[in-house]
Formats: structure tokens, sequence, C-alpha cells
């Protein structure tokens, strides 16, 4: 169980660090429209 | 403090000086792809590595790919240590027959060296089988700063390219980085560090019997006290000189023993131990002369040199300054330098290294994201602790861990022409690139994720007796320094431990897990966001409002930035922690 949850623990946080780069590209392209 | 003390630090620092110019320039060509001697024996290798991984080292990334798959290779080679670390029970080189990691731990370790951290909840020669630290841990130590390198080397492209929309190639760079830098870089040091008496073997451990047995009483978790006498040591072996090499190179600091670098088989001599702490610093400072190649501005690069090199011998008088003193509370004791004792504040270090190379030692490892120690940083004097924590604290960019240093250096530099800009009136330049709202936005994101993961997991495990309070071993701001130091170490990706705190629990290795992890990469994502804008910019000429940032006052202006940043941020929790114990030690009371 505390391998599993662990496993999914750390896909879920470079899943979220792949959304923040996103995000941050995003972002950018907005500013860039200004 | 004695002059034979300030001697070896100026002589170690000399010696950093003086190959930081030749490997940095050997750098930017191996990045640049440019001719250098090596090539005869590495450009080969590095074909054939492309050719078996299918990399197309001409394929060119912008910094959103660049931070992909860079993100991606961290996740599988995180989650492949984990494995190995929960099965090496039943995988080879495991003469001791180690059971497997418990699994919080192996998150912990995981995390720590995928993250160049280091960080240790565990007693490696009773915890890690060979096979684990030479597959996984040593593995991480070279790609973990591979990683950094080739980050830093993607943000100066994005200063030194002009409208592009790339950065360059993520496998390309960390291949150069092993291959050509860390790889040699080793194989020699490793060699050096066996010259001076560091173990390499394979052998089960050593027994010897005691010539004196010691009668130990131990009390059980049940309470109860037992007495035994032992009359036997086991003697811890292993392949040490190979990681010890690239522990320090690579600015990782995980210790093969326990001790750490403070175990004769890891750093024997006054010798390996300069070699140790110049290995600490060659990389980061010779990335200073890489910029300044690659950026075609030599002056911006020793400019950067020179604010990190104040910052160090600041924060290496203060600790040097601070051990050096004798203790107020020991007023019958004679604490004075004398041919039989070396005066100031010994506990807690080797007599082999004395006070300077200790004071000297943390200094280097919490300047750079080493975290490797000689000394335990928990028995300094309150002033000498706060220089360890306060490097790191300051993001680590005095000289730094290998490529993060820089890349946290360049953020700064970032903000210190943002501010110089506001002061004339102007749009802040750098290096003839405009510094528009966005870039501030990342460079205000990069440096606000730090203070918010150290403060903020501090404040929850000082606010929980049973989870963050109950592992620790002194109260008052001591136990405060020692919570607040775990989590900066942490974030900061350090590593090193200032001790008094039994972190191998449940809570401490999972929230120190996520402070690594977020200080490593939610970082490492605005910085690379930066580079991409940076590349997309047009170069704009010089004109007289452009703040010159190869000066002096650019120097001052970066340094004071970097203080100001750092100590409207921590200095609250220092003054709790241990501003107020050296105040109160004088008032006769310890912690």
């Amino acid at each position: 169980m505390w391998d599993i949850g662990c496993v999914v623990a750390s896909i879920l946080f470079f899943y979220i660090a792949i959304g923040y780069a996103t995000g941050c590209d995003r972002l950018g392209a907005k500013e860039t429209q200004r | 403090m004695t002059a034979n003390g300030w001697f070896q630090i100026f002589f170690f620092f000399a010696l950093v000086l003086l190959c930081a110019k030749p490997l940095g320039l050997y750098m930017a060509r191996v990045f640049e792809r440019e001719r250098t001697f090596a090539d005869r024996v590495f450009r080969p290798l590095e074909r054939l590595i492309y050719r078996l991984t299918g990399i197309d080292e001409t394929h060119e990334m912008r910094w959103t790919e660049y931070a992909v798959v860079m993100l991606l290779f961290s996740l599988v080679t995180m989650l492949v240590t984990y494995a190995i670390e929960r099965l090496q029970h039943a995988l080879p080189l495991n003469p001791q027959h180690l059971a497997g990691v418990a699994p919080d731990l192996a998150l912990n370790t995981a995390a720590s060296f995928t993250t160049n951290t280091n960080w240790q909840s565990y007693v490696p020669e009773t915890t890690m089988s060979y096979l684990t630290q030479m597959l996984t841990l040593a593995y991480h130590n070279f790609f973990s700063a591979a990683v950094g390198m080739a980050l830093a080397v993607a943000l100066i492209r994005g200063i030194s390219r002009r409208e592009s929309k790339t950065l360059g190639n993520f496998w390309v760079d960390t291949t150069r980085a092993s291959l050509w830098v860390l790889l040699p870089g080793c194989l020699i040091y490793a060699l050096l560090l066996v010259s001076q008496g560091v173990v390499q073997n394979f052998r089960p451990y050593d027994q010897a019997k005691l010539v004196q047995p010691q009668t130990v009483t131990t009390t059980g978790t049940d309470g109860k006290t037992a007495t035994q006498t032992v009359t036997d040591q086991s003697i811890a072996q292993g392949p040490t000189a190979s990681q010890e090499a690239i522990k320090m190179l690579g600015t990782n600091g995980g210790g093969f023993f326990n001790a750490n670098s403070a175990h004769p088989f890891e750093n024997p001599t006054p010798l390996s131990n300069l070699m140790q702490m110049f290995s600490i610093f060659l990389i980061p400072a010779a990335l200073t002369v890489t910029l300044g190649r690659i950026t075609r501005a030599p002056k911006h690069g020793w400019a950067v040199f020179a604010a990190m090199a104040t910052l160090f011998f600041a924060g290496v008088f203060v600790a040097y300054y601070a051990e050096a003193q004798p203790n107020p509370l020991l007023h019958s004791v004679n604490q004075h330098v004398a041919a039989t004792q070396a005066g100031g504040n010994m506990e807690g270090k080797e007599v082999r290294f004395g006070i300077a190379n200790s004071a000297l030692f943390a200094t280097v490892t919490t300047d750079a994201s080493c975290g490797a120690v000689n000394s335990m940083h928990d028995s300094f004097m309150p002033l000498g602790g706060l220089v360890p924590l306060v490097n790191i604290m300051l993001g680590e960019v005095i000289f730094g861990g290998v490529g993060a240093g820089l890349y946290g250096m360049l953020i700064f530099v970032v903000l210190a022409v943002f501010i110089a800009g506001l002061m004339v009136g102007r749009t802040p330049e750098y290096l003839g690139k405009k510094i528009e709202s966005y870039d501030v936005k990342m460079a205000m994101l990069y440096v606000l994720i730090f203070p918010l993961s150290i403060l903020g997991f501090s404040a929850v495990a000082l606010m929980m007796p049973n989870l963050g309070l109950s592992a620790l071993t002194n109260t008052g701001p001591h136990g405060l320094s020692e919570i607040l130091y775990a989590y900066t170490s942490a974030t900061g990706n350090n590593g090193s431990a200032f001790g008094g705190l039994s972190a191998n629990t449940h809570w401490y290795n999972l929230s120190l897990a996520s402070a690594m992890l977020i200080g490593r990469f939610l970082m490492i994502v605005p910085m690379l966001a930066i580079a991409g804008s940076l590349a997309r910019k047009k170069l704009v000429p010089p004109s007289p409002g452009t703040f010159p940032v190869h000066t002096p006052l650019f120097t001052v202006l970066l340094v004071g930035v970097i203080l100001i940043v750092g100590a409207l941020t921590f200095f609250p929790a220092l003054s709790l922690g241990p501003i107020l114990e050296h105040l109160l030690m004088h008032a006769g009371r310890s912690f």
C-alpha cells in the first residue's frame, strides 16, 4: 500500500510540475500578445 | 583566529581562482560544441551514446520541451531508485544482507538523490547495499549534477542567443556534462583520494577486537534499560573513493558513511580535506567563466565571480571568528590557543582538521549545495551555526551547486538590473536584452517558492508536537534552528544536517522529500521560462541609460539584492533561532 502511495505521489508531483511549466508558458504567450 | 588558519583559507581560495579560468573556458567549448583537446577520446564515445540511444544531437528544444524532458527523466530515474532500494535484499552486491529500505525512507532517499540534495535520514553503512550505493545513488550523483550544469548552460544560451526559440538539447547537454567534465574529473580525483587512504573495495565489513571492551547501557522501545559489554567493533568498508569523488565534484554531499567527510575512510588527511573543499567549488566557480565566454562578456562573468567571492569571505570570516572564540559558558577552562590545543570551540570537530578547516568546510559546503560535512554543524557556536544556515537561505548562490548556483545567481542578476532600471527610470536591460514584466514575474516566482517551502514546512512541524517536535533532542531556540535547518537544507537541495533531529520518521521523510522536490523542480521551471523569454528577445544597443553589468558597482548592487532578499525573508526566523541562542548563551543559558 505504501509503495503504491509513494509511486502515485511521485507521478502526481511531476504531473503538477509539467502543468506548472505549461502555465508559465501560457502566461508568457499572453504577455507577448499584449 | 590564527595566521596559519587564514593562510590555509586564502591558499584554498587561490587554488579555486587559479583553476576556474581554464576549466570554465574548457566547459564553454564543450557546451558550444567547439573543438577541444579531448575530442579524440570523448567525441567517438559521445557519438556512440547517441547512436545507441537514438538521440538526434542536432535537435534543438524550446524551453518547455527542455523542462518537460528534464522532469520526465527525473521522474523515471527517481522511481527506478525507489524500486532498487525496496528490493535490495533480493539483489546482488549485498554482503551484509541488508534488508530492503522502508518505503517512506526509500522515497525520501530517491527524492534526495534525484534533486542533488543527498539528505540522508539513514545510516548508509547499515542501510544501503553496495549495489544501491553504486547503481542508484552514485548514478544520481552524476546525473543530478549533469542536469544542473545543463540547466545553467540553457540559461546562459538564453542570455546569449538572439531571436531564438530554442535553448539547446537536454540530452546532449547532460551527456556532455557527464562525459566531458564529470567522468574524467572523477576518475583522476578518485585515484588521488585512494592515494590519501580513502578505501575502495567490495569486502564485507571487518571485525576488530576492542583493546578496551566497553560497557554500554541502552534503553529499549519498552523503556527498559539493558547493559551489555561490547568486545567487537564492525569496521565498514566499500567502494568509497569512487563515490566520494562525484559526491564532492558534483556538489552532492551524501556520505558513503554516516560520519560523512569526518570519517577517516572518506576524508583521511588534511590534504584530502583540501581536495574535497576545492572540488566542491571548482565547477561552480568555473561556470562564471563559462558564462562570460558564451555571452561574450568575460568581465560580467568575473563581476558575478566577485559577488560570490565577497559573500564567501564574509561567511567564512564570521564562521571562523565565532568558532575560534572561547565558549563563555566554560569560565574556568583555559581555551586559549597553545601548542597543545586549538583553542575555541572544538566540540564536534575532528582534531586532524582543526577550527579553521572545519569553519571553512562548513562555509564551502553550504555556499555550494554540497552538504558534505567534516564537523557537526549542531555543535558550532550559535553564530558559527548561523553561517551555514544563512548561506543556504541566500539560495546557495555563493558559487552554489554545479549549475544550480549559477542559474540561481543569474535570477538575482535579473532582479538587480530590474532594481537598477527602476532607480534610474529606464527599462532594465541585461547584456542587451530588455528585462520585461514576464521575466520579473518568473524571477519573483523563483525567489518566493524557496521561503514558502522552508517557512511553511517549518511552521507546520513546529505546530505539531507529535510529528515535528517529538523528533527533537534540543529545546528552545536551538531546537528551532534544528527544524529550520532541516527544511532549509532540503528546499535548498543542500542535504547537510544540523543534527539533533531524528529525521527518520514518516512525517520528516515525507515532508522533507516534498521540500526537496519543490526546491528543485518548481524553481527550475520559472528559471527556464526566463531563459526561453530572453532567448526570444532582440538585442538592444547599449545607451547612456544602460546599467553596466561588469563594474564594481554592479557587484555591490548584486550582493545588496541577495542580502536584502535573504534578510527580509528569513531574519524573523533567524532572530528566534541562532541569534536568540547567541544572546542567551552570553546570559548564561544553553540548550
